[in-house]
């Protein structure tokens, strides 16, 4: 029962966190310029001002979406409808299965040996959301193939070459906290995150290897959550962009802001298609955020107060499962806290980002991004070898 | 190197009950998204047949420029794109599945990764000197 458990609460959990989406995609929107007021979208059908629909008409705003999916459905000639649904159905469950993937937290009772809170916890978890992205992205492609025009299949190839680029990668940038953490496994990735670091460490090891005299004790002292963000900064700066790429949607005709927006692949005028393609796109930067939490923030860890610190005092009072229940739902809250402000975070930034040309941004992955994420990888395995040899062999 | 595992599922919960919760939330999502599309399906069918009848749409044509049709250039370079791309996918996933065994083997898993490493920065200048800045 306590995989059902840990299902129904990551479910709860991430429904929080896609309802939290879709009012903080509004931040995504390009503000409205007093210079160009003609390319201010026509908002006044749906009412509020001119910048953005104000939050509290999220609830109206919801409920006019969904009476436009009643609306009858459109059919275009010469598109395969069966096989765009088996290709929304594919990205739909790989971005779902990529989720249950996901760690929300340590593990129960502030144990090591404790169980993992995970709805499924992969020896090669590490691989297998690579695999599951890879998946999703690919059926973006399929959807292209349901149409028979030559600009269609011509998309379906620059589509399929922008995703298999991203997901090299993706799999470099990933495998420094495979270096770092010693496994695939996201769990251990997670646990590897706990305590505290010292971020002079790998200096006073440099020092020691040319026979100086090293920087004293307070080198030795933890002071920083040792979250992959503070150990490897270069690490989260490069995942954010290439994840970002990889679970972006092209682009397609919003009709309810009257622009264009990230959506689905080809011009869906379908309302129904539109809905489901949102939600792809939903789950894709939910997908996103909870990985970047998982794997640089600690998953739903406290910085400076461990969940054992929060089990401890309680325990001779209560037991051992109260305050372990009590633990763990603190670190789911701030799990969610973690994703809703990191979902903010991307929005505003991805606000002040230029729409990249398929050239800019591709010159952009080959000859940035791409260097970059393998000096990583050797500068992360060469600071590991470093430290290992300070420490004689023993895992630092 | 990696311990060879018999079974993938890493936790101390059975594989059956892993299985179980990845098929609970994965019900459970497809179910809260699919609400309203279902509820929007049963209201449409409640509707009068004219009213809900498929409105035909022709597909959208983007012309065919005399550029594009002169030139196969774009084609081939995405092409190009696609081949390149599914060449540096590969060892990228073999690096992943490798990384977490370099510490433990220490300097020599230099040499291995300078045997892919070598062959993959060859290629990645000649296709340099072979496509010049547009």
């Amino acid at each position: 029962m306590l995989g059902v458990g840990l299902a129904v609460a990551w479910f709860g959990m991430i429904s929080l966190v896609l309802v939290g989406a879709a009012a903080i995609e509004r931040r995504q929107r390009v503000p409205f310029s007093a210079d160009r007021p003609e390319l201010a979208p026509p908002r006044a059908l749906w009412g509020g001002g001119q910048v953005h629909p104000p939050a509290r008409s999220m609830l109206a705003r919801a409920l006019a979406s969904g009476a436009r999916i009643v609306r009858a459905r459109t059919r275009v000639a010469d598109r395969s409808r069966g096989l765009r649904f088996a290709a929304h159905l594919v990205a739909g469950i790989a971005l779902a299965s990529a989720l249950a993937l996901v760690p929300f937290a340590g593990s129960f009772g502030a144990d090591p040996a404790g169980a993992p809170l995970v709805v499924v916890d992969l020896q090669h978890g590490l691989v297998a959301i690579v695999f599951f992205v890879l998946l999703a992205a690919m059926a973006e492609v399929a959807v292209g193939l349901a149409e028979a025009s030559f600009f269609a299949r011509l998309a379906c190839v620059r589509l399929a070459g922008r995703v298999l680029v991203l997901a090299g990668v993706f799999a470099l940038v990933l495998a420094p906290l495979a270096v770092a953490s010693d496994t695939l496994r996201l769990h251990g990735i997670v646990q590897d995150q706990a305590g505290l670091f010292t971020p002079a460490a790998l200096v006073d090891a440099l020092l020691h290897d040319a026979g100086l005299s090293g920087l004293g004790a307070w080198a030795g002292t933890p002071i920083w959550p040792a979250w992959h963000l503070f150990r490897q900064p270069l690490t989260a700066l490069l995942f954010l962009p290439v994840l970002g790429l990889l679970s972006r949607r092209p682009l397609a005709l919003d009709p309810i802001g009257s622009g264009v927006r990230l959506s689905a692949f080809g011009h869906d005028d379908d309302p129904g298609e539109l809905y489901w393609a949102r939600m792809e796109e939903r789950l894709a930067s939910v997908l996103l955020a909870a990985l970047f939490v998982a794997l640089f923030l600690g998953a739903g860890a406290l910085p400076f107060v461990s969940a054992a610190r929060i089990v401890a005092p309680l325990a001779p009072f209560y037991g051992e499962g109260l305050p372990a229940v009590i633990a763990a739902a603190i670190e789911m809250a701030a799990f969610v806290a973690k994703t809703l402000g990191m979902l903010f975070v991307v929005a505003r930034v991805s606000r002040s980002m230029p729409a990249l040309r398929d050239d800019q941004w591709i010159r952009w992955v080959t000859r940035r991004l791409l260097p970059l994420a393998a000096s990583n990888l050797l500068l992360v395995f060469a600071a590991r070898l470093l430290l290992l040899g300070a420490a004689g062999g023993a895992r630092p | 190197m990696l311990e060879p595992q018999a079974n993938p599922v890493a936790s101390t919960a059975s594989s059956a009950e892993a299985v179980l919760g990845w098929l609970c939330f994965l019900v459970l999502l497809g179910l809260a998204l699919a609400l309203i599309p279902l509820a929007a399906a049963a209201i449409r069918r409640a509707l009068p047949a004219a009213a809900r009848r498929p409105v035909p749409v022709e597909p959208i044509a983007f012309g065919h420029s005399p550029r594009a049709q002169g030139s196969p250039r774009q084609p081939v370079r995405m092409h190009r794109t696609l081949l390149a791309a599914a060449v540096l996918a590969l060892p990228a996933l073999l690096l992943l599945l490798g990384a977490p065994a370099f510490p433990r083997l220490g300097v020599a898993a230099l040499e291995g990764a300078l045997a892919l490493a070598l062959p993959c920065l060859l290629v990645t200048l000649h296709a340099r000197r072979r496509s010049p800045r547009p």
